[in-house]
């Protein structure tokens, strides 16, 4: 098990550097620079200011500068925000980026897996077509259409829920979980719902009824696992999805988190928080990819022999 | 139906008797009938063949009695186990009788037990629930079941997963996990079909010599007439879900009386047959289920068919002593 | 007659009549024929539909600004806040998205398609190093990629398309690998080898054409996919730009005047979603056709 988790995450860690790398030199390769846009900065001034951060510097220096700077912990200032560094950008986004999707991925899950077991247990009953109407919705219409639609009724018409911003605490932050599990809720339950189905005809579960120990038994201890592996597959994959929804979440909902913070310096090409924000978007994703393939490997041995 | 004629003569009552056994699936192109009102008995200790093609209905009937069948498919008629009708028990009544008193072994050994969990465990199971055995003790007859059932190294495999077993060491597991809780009565549906020939035999003869040391009664479902000759005492031939004969196992094989018999019989080679140019056919494609016939189910294949054969249904009916046929040549004949 | 024998064992099981019971298959579910028919008749509009009005989605009317939607000739959906026709911008950022998610489908497939066809065909160290670059792309965050690639390309339609193309041929290359190794392992393979093809007439040949049911059925799943992906990029102002329409950025132009008028916001939504919708049923019903294994 520990030779499985350590080539998962020798793997995990060839990955990052990929990216990261990949990262840096399409980043510099983008037409446009940090300061190119400043027309009224005199060229004095601005091949100052370059200098100051090092962007006079031949490509492979400015690399080495940054990977010395990620192994020391420190990824320098931000080009845009000139008084910050991109750690405390970070470290002020991050905590509501982290509380969305937390919430989002553990709402999507719960509700998912409770509808897809529901509709697999009893299929063409209500929470069946529940769940396969939100399934549908969810999947067809994408949360930049379902957000505003949500703001507009929830927020403005209703007044339960501010419209964005974060300044009114757990209430602001209810929509944007909501909107951002959606789509998750809809894919997981699908998941679940088909998964559960294949496996309640395995025969396995068949040699289990005619053991006699109990419907209960028969579900806990002989459909469940089959039943949720897929689901469990999946959470590496919803992590991606998490992240990519909630640049959007954050922009509609004018959340001062990463995501937006992602867009805005990649779009003012500001080097320095880019990188940063990719490399913690990727080494979350890889552990969550690594976490996933630990728990089936737990689940199912025959996941663990093959390594 | 009132031509139920028992043909046992036997002193004690029947451990297991069906009577009009009907199967039905709904499908969406109508209602199927997969078994056609199967009447059979089983004295305790005896073991029971039903042979058929595939399609004739004889793995339904054992689905029936263990409350098995499938969404779509409802049985009906009575399935007396020890004078206790199987099929108006509710679920939670029949978990009380299946796995204690009747047991089951399925075809695929491969798909047949849980790949997430150590064998062991999946034997200890119904050891725990059924005889409220604590775990250790119920591991601990799992591991000597599995040694009666001849696995080598039977404590330190019982600990592995599934997937790390042959085949063949499937089947036994399955065999062990049947046999653990002393069942009266093991239905086993084509137990060998997938296994490697060479492994068959050895499969069969361990199943016969524990059932009988048990004194466990077996139901053996089979397209494979020389696993019928090998294990069983009694044969009931089945064809589009209807029996066609039941004799005891040498009666039937000497002298088979009912044409689909014979055809069966012709196409099975033999050692003791002398070298024929080819085994014989029966022409035609067997017959699966499918609506009320009002005739014969074999009438269209059969070669010696009468001209009522297609229009009035065969009635089963005695012989012979031990012996029961339906067909209407061996009605004109008697 | 020898020949006779290993041209038909070269033959692959017979593609075209598989593929036509498929698609009869197919034809008989009434929920997938609908999306088809549906589907036809957004793009039909799309394309043709803006003819059929005296202006184009760029030009101004100064007499209706921010007209609202009275179903009245012309601007029968209203106005935005240029005076441009709502409808009419809405049919044409519809070709915008149609076009690139067709287009975009079909180019990443081809891409995944040969990729994965020659990986697994040839096995070995080299489809362990192509399969070790398609696992080290998967574990990239998907918005990272497209976001930077968009920005290297310079911007623009193009750059959008190729980013996008870029990310999504990974899951068609890793299907159809999956299928060619177990190709390669098959008796008409061999005796292809044996009767003197080439390791690329046997791709073209044998391993695409026995691909084709799970390349349709991906397929079909990618072209929702980069639909979505466009209108994503957009949305955040890195994909299709003003003053060209796409029903991303015609969404995001909605959402900011939702609370005064819903309008600008669900028209091309709704129509988003019913292709979005559309789509997905196609797939569900082509999967349900082909794959055997799902039955």
């Amino acid at each position: 098990m520990l030779r499985f988790i350590g080539k998962r995450l020798w793997h995990g860690g060839l990955t990052l550097a990929a990216l990261v790398t990949l990262t840096f030199f399409v980043m510099r390769l983008a037409p446009g620079g940090p300061f190119s846009r400043n027309r009224k900065i005199s060229p004095e001034v601005q091949a100052n200011i370059e200098a100051a951060f090092h962007l006079d510097e031949p490509l492979w220096m400015q690399f080495g500068r940054f990977v010395w700077g990620v192994l020391r912990w420190d990824l320098g200032p931000s080009t845009k925000h000139r008084d910050y560094s991109v750690n405390d950008l970070i470290a002020s986004g991050l905590p509501y980026s982290l509380t969305i999707g937390f919430w989002a991925i553990v709402i999507a899950a719960l509700v998912g897996i409770a509808l897809g077991m529901a509709g697999a247990l009893r299929r063409n009953s209500v929470p069946d077509y529940l769940a396969g109407t939100v399934g549908v919705v969810g999947i067809a219409v994408p949360i930049f259409v379902i957000g505003p639609l949500f703001q507009a009724f929830f927020s403005l018409r209703l007044g339960w829920f501010p419209v964005g911003g974060v300044n009114d605490g757990a209430r602001s932050l209810i929509l944007p979980v909501i909107v951002l599990a959606l789509p998750n809720i809809a894919y997981i339950s699908r998941l679940t719902r088909t998964s559960m189905i294949e496996t309640l005809r395995e025969n396995h579960v068949r040699t289990a009824r005619a053991k006699g120990v109990g419907w209960r038994r028969v579900l806990t201890s002989h459909v469940l696992t089959g039943a949720l592996l897929p689901v469990i597959a999946y959470l590496g994959p919803a992590t991606a999805a998490i992240i990519t929804g909630s640049i959007l979440i954050e922009t509609m909902f004018a959340v001062p988190g990463i995501g937006r913070h992602f867009v805005d310096a990649a779009l003012n090409r500001d080097y320095p928080l880019v990188m940063g924000i990719t490399l913690l978007y990727g080494g979350l994703l890889i552990l969550f990819n690594i976490g996933t393939d630990v728990i089936r490997a737990i689940l199912d041995p025959r996941i663990r022999n093959e390594r | 139906m009132g031509c139920v004629t028992p043909l046992t003569q036997m002193t004690a009552e029947p451990l297991l008797s069906l009577q009009d056994l009907t199967v039905r699936f709904r499908l969406p192109q109508g209602e199927t009938v997969a078994v056609d009102g199967v009447s059979l008995d089983l004295a305790p200790g005896e073991v029971l063949g039903i042979v058929g093609e595939s399609g004739s209905g004889k793995s339904q009937i054992l689905y029936a009695l263990m409350g098995l069948l499938a969404s779509n498919g409802r049985a009906g008629g009575r399935a007396l186990f020890q004078g206790q009708d199987l099929l108006a028990l509710t679920e939670a009544q029949l978990d009380r009788v299946r796995g204690q008193d009747i047991s089951m072994i399925f075809q695929d050994p491969m798909t047949s037990l849980n790949p997430y969990t150590r064998v062991v465990d999946q034997l200890a199971e119904g050891l725990i629930v059924h005889k409220g055995l604590s775990r250790a003790d119920a591991r601990a007859e799992g591991v000597r079941m599995l040694d009666r059932v001849r696995i080598p190294d039977a404590a330190r495999r019982a600990r592995l997963y599934p997937h790390e077993f042959s085949g063949g060491m499937r089947q036994r597991v399955m065999i062990a996990m049947a046999l653990l809780a002393r069942p009266k009565l093991l239905l086993a549906d084509e137990p060998t079909t997938a296994l490697d020939v060479t492994i068959q035999a050895q499969v069969l003869d361990l199943m016969a010599e524990l059932g009988r040391e048990t004194g466990t009664a077996i139901v053996l479902v089979t397209h494979d007439l020389g696993v019928v000759a090998r294990l069983c005492d009694r044969v009931a031939v089945l064809y589009g879900g209807r029996v066609m004969e039941e004799a005891k196992a040498e009666a039937l094989f000497d002298t088979p009386s009912h044409p689909y018999t014979r055809g069966l019989l012709a196409a099975m080679p033999r050692l003791e047959s002398p070298l024929t140019p080819r085994l014989g056919t029966i022409p035609g494609t067997p017959r699966s289920g499918g609506g009320d016939l009002p005739g014969c189910p074999f009438a269209a294949r059969c070669t010696e068919r009468l001209d009522h054969c297609t229009t009035t249904r065969p009635v089963l009916q005695s012989t012979a002593p031990d012996r029961r046929s339906a067909c209407h040549l061996i009605e004109a004949a008697t | 007659m020898s020949v006779d024998v290993l041209s038909r064992e070269t033959a692959p099981p017979p593609s075209a009549s598989t593929l036509r019971l498929q698609f009869r298959r197919f034809r008989k579910n009434h929920l997938a024929m609908a999306s088809v028919w549906l589907l036809a008749l957004i793009v039909l509009g799309c394309f043709f539909g803006p003819y059929a009005f005296p202006f184009t989605g760029e030009d101004a009317d100064f007499d209706f600004i921010s007209a609202p939607a009275h179903f009245q000739w012309p601007h029968l959906f209203g106005t935005d806040e240029f005076g441009r026709d709502l409808l009419v911008r809405v049919l044409e950022g519809g070709q915008v998205s149609l076009t690139i998610g067709f287009l975009g489908a079909l180019v990443a497939g081809v891409i995944g398609v040969l990729y994965g066809a020659v990986a697994g065909f040839v096995g070995g160290r080299a489809d362990g190093l192509m399969m070790r670059a398609v696992e080290i792309l998967y574990g990239f965050p998907y918005v990272i990629l497209v976001i930077l690639l968009s920005l290297l390309f310079g911007g623009g339609n193009l750059a959008l398309f190729a980013a996008i193309v870029f990310t999504l041929w990974l899951t068609p290359a890793v299907i159809v690998r999956a299928q060619a190794q177990s190709l390669a392992r098959r008796e008409f393979i061999e005796a292809a080898r044996a009767g003197g093809m080439t390791g690329r007439q046997i791709v073209l040949e044998h391993i695409v054409p026995n691909c084709m049911s799970v390349v349709i059925v991906y397929g079909s799943l990618l072209v929702p996919e980069v639909i979505l992906s466009e209108s994503f990029l957009s949305f955040l102002g890195i994909g299709i730009k003003e003053p060209q329409a796409s029903w991303g950025n015609l969404i995001s132009s909605g959402t900011s005047a939702m609370d005064s008028d819903l309008r600008l916001l669900l028209l091309p939504g709704v129509l988003l979603a019913l292709v979005l919708l559309c789509l997905n049923f196609i797939a569900d019903g082509l999967r349900d056709a082909f794959d055997p294994n799902d039955r």
